[in-house]
């Protein structure tokens, strides 16, 4: 019963937005002091949080997943973006639960992040580790920066 | 107490209160918090009378002559202390890190779970 007070990050459509009322007062100013320009923060930045750095032969992607083991991420490059795809389920789903603090979301989600050079995707490789995801993809042969003699 | 303010001025890391959920269950309480990138010897958890601090550290190796392009994330310090009530059994308090996450577990004490009072009579 209380999976409809779970945040969720993309919420499913039999659950209405009326549905989730806050608690107490408490859990209002909680709310209004984590987002105070209505559902900011998270949701407008995007889950997960990503960063993306470049060196001269690789483009590396990292992205915050606490809670997700590598079985729970789809990665995909598609059309110049690498795709992060996934599910974040809650750790346990027991009866007698209670409740009395609830920050941390679940839920699907879907990430794309433009690629700053042709990549091969078949030399990606990635690796988790204390729920960081790191992404190398190794850039195309062509796309490297190459010198050019002057004649 | 000075010496609490030295430490964060020392330290350029962008401060974090990492979410966290509260579950409560027949045997104890559940702390699940949020602290990607910090690994087992970057995690410091103090317990003082009645009070639990969670400290930790995440650090990233940039990759040699990396440019960023786009940063959302960065090296933090995450930090959040919680209240303990009576309830709570100190000796028996467990921790476990997996994934980023960490797990503390809170156990309630022997003498406050519900138990039948045997009626003599005389």
């Amino acid at each position: 019963m209380f999976a409809r007070f779970l945040p969720s990050l993309r919420r499913r459509p039999e659950e209405p937005e009326a549905v989730r009322k806050p608690k107490d007062v408490f859990e209002l100013m909680d709310e209004m002091l984590q987002a105070p320009f209505g559902q900011a923060g998270a949701l407008s930045r995007g889950f997960p949080s990503m960063d993306v750095k470049e060196t001269d032969d690789d483009v590396v992607v990292s992205a915050e997943l606490p809670g997700l083991a590598p079985e729970d991420v789809e990665l995909y490059v598609e059309a110049g973006r690498l795709v992060l795809r996934g599910e974040k389920r809650r750790e346990s789903e027991e009866k007698d639960e209670d409740f009395h603090r609830l920050e941390r979301s679940y839920g699907s989600f879907y990430r794309a992040v433009d690629l700053p050079a042709p990549v091969d995707q078949a030399k990606a490789k990635a690796s988790f580790k204390n729920g960081v995801l790191t992404v190398r993809l190794p850039k195309d042969e062509a796309a490297k920066p190459r010198k050019v003699a002057i004649e | 107490m000075s010496t609490d303010i030295a430490k964060k001025e020392a330290s350029a890391l962008p401060n974090y209160a990492p979410a966290s959920d509260i579950v409560e269950m027949e045997d104890g309480f559940h702390i699940l918090l949020d602290m990607p990138g910090v690994g087992r010897e970057d995690l410091v958890i103090d317990l003082k009378e009645n009070e639990v601090t969670i400290s930790g550290r995440s650090a990233y190796a940039a990759p040699e002559g990396a440019k960023l392009l786009h940063q959302e994330f960065a090296a933090g310090d995450y930090s959040r202390t919680f209240a303990l009530s009576d309830a709570v059994d100190r000796e028996k308090i467990k921790a476990v890190l997996k994934n980023g996450v960490l797990n503390l577990y809170l156990p309630k004490a022997e003498e406050l779970k519900p138990r039948r009072i045997e009626i003599v009579s005389e």
